[in-house]
């Protein structure tokens, strides 16, 4: 199956700060890619990259085979990539209905969103009318996966969804990312602490210092390396 | 959400028909630049006209004069409206979205249908909506009953995790 999401040699820079040197990622419909790696490696900058809020120095972010890099976020967004950033991508202030309803810009109804987001994730009817900023962790980042499946997406860009939360949240809503995907979603998740991104994905990319030091099946030796690498030599 | 094939063919075909701007000449920043300059041009050349009719009696040169003049409003035109389509869109979408989200608020509140809301830091207004108005009969809100069948649990519900 051809990438619906491809980085290719990426290189890119907050000013004169160096991030990524060349970085090298390929999600297809329906596939899950987890991209570890230690603080800093560059990985939130990597999604940044292709959701187009970055842009590339050098290298080429692809579409669908289609070479879009320069394309503003707003285009990207448009046509299907969503990306649902660190930390907890909801209004607190607002009700889960309201957070809802701001999604109605997609063009889907209030309705038509709220079934998606309720059906999915039934805990959220229950809090329809409370603060999102009230909610727990993994409900709060159970709204913002619900905000992000308002929009349609083709590719889902995930950073960070266990972020503060216990591990078997983690695994619920991870468990809910693997369901998503198999609708045929691309999925590129980032993630620190590897085993519950690597029990859904199809493919794993370990990113040190802005370069991806090594790809393959989520097997038992990137794991060893992982903890190499988190425990051992870096830093 | 149908197969796999068809988000995935649908976002191939819909990127292919999407105009990637060339992000030099799509930059709001540069037609923004535009549209001032524009304007500053127009009235340099407003002034210019004036001068250029002042200094002669020639009947002719004025009209000249007049001509450049005609010309520097039209600049002056063209620049403002570049300079507000590219400077204060921005602002007024969401001004735009602001407002038609407290308009269908609006609608609802009038259709008689329940709004919840959380008890905030800020007080609930004393005469509109009282924040528990489902679970106590004796609401004073009125035209609130219609909608508010579902309410109790919803709003005891976060009441509980409130408290
Ligand atoms: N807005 C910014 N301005 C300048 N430097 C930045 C900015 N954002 C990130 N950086 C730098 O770029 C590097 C990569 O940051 P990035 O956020 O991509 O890392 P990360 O892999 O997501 O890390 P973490 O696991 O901590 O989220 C870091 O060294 C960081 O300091
Ligand atoms: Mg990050």
């Amino acid at each position: 199956m051809n990438a619906l999401l491809e980085l290719r040699g990426v290189h890119t820079a907050y000013g004169e700060l160096s991030v990524l040197h060349g970085v090298d990622v390929r999600v297809a419909p329906g596939e899950v890619v987890a991209l570890l790696g230690p603080n800093g490696a560059g990985k939130t900058t990597t999604l940044r990259v292709a959701a187009g809020v970055h842009p590339v120095r050098s290298g080429q972010l692809l579409l669908g085979g289609r070479d879009m890099t320069g394309a503003t976020p707003r285009d990207l967004a448009r046509a299907g990539v969503c990306l649902i950033p660190e930390g907890r991508g909801v209004f607190p202030n607002l009700s889960v209905r309201d957070n809802l309803t701001m999604m109605t810009f997609t063009g889907h109804s209030r309705k038509q969103i709220e079934e998606i987001a309720f059906t999915r994730f039934p805990i959220l009817a229950e809090r329809a009318s409370q603060a999102a900023g009230t909610l727990s962790g993994g409900e709060q980042q159970m709204l913002a996966l619900a905000r992000g499946l308002a929009t349609d997406p083709a590719v889902l860009l995930l950073d960070e969804l266990s972020m503060g939360l216990a591990p078997l949240i983690v695994t619920r809503l991870y468990e809910q990312v693997a369901e998503i995907a198999r609708q045929g979603v691309a999925v590129l998740l980032v993630e620190q602490f590897a085993a519950a991104a690597l029990g859904i994905a199809d493919h794993a990319a370990v990113l040190v210092r802005g370069r991806v030091e090594r790809q393959g099946l989520p097997d038992g030796v990137l794991r060893a390396e992982l903890s190499a690498l988190y425990l051992g030599s870096s830093s | 959400m149908t197969s796999t094939e068809t988000r995935a063919d649908r976002f191939v075909r819909e990127l292919a028909d999407l105009k990637v701007a060339d992000p030099a000449t799509g930059h709001p920043r540069l037609w923004q630049r535009l549209g001032v300059t524009l304007m500053v041009l127009g009235v340099v050349l407003g002034v210019t006209a004036y001068l250029v009719s002042h200094r002669t009696t020639s009947p002719l040169v004025q009209g000249d004069a007049i001509t450049i003049g005609l010309g520097a409003i039209t600049l002056g035109v063209i620049g403002s409206a570049l300079f507000i389509r590219y400077s204060l869109t921005g602002f007024l979408r969401f001004w735009m979205a602001r407002q038609s989200y407290e308009l269908s608020m609006l609608a609802e509140r009038m259709a008689g249908r329940e709004i919840y809301e959380l008890p905030g830091p800020d007080p609930a207004p004393a005469a509109g909506r009282p924040p528990m108005v489902a679970s106590t009969p004796a609401s004073t809100a009125a035209g609130t009953g219609a909608g508010s069948a579902a309410a109790p649990s919803r709003n005891s519900d976060g009441g509980a995790a409130h408290a």
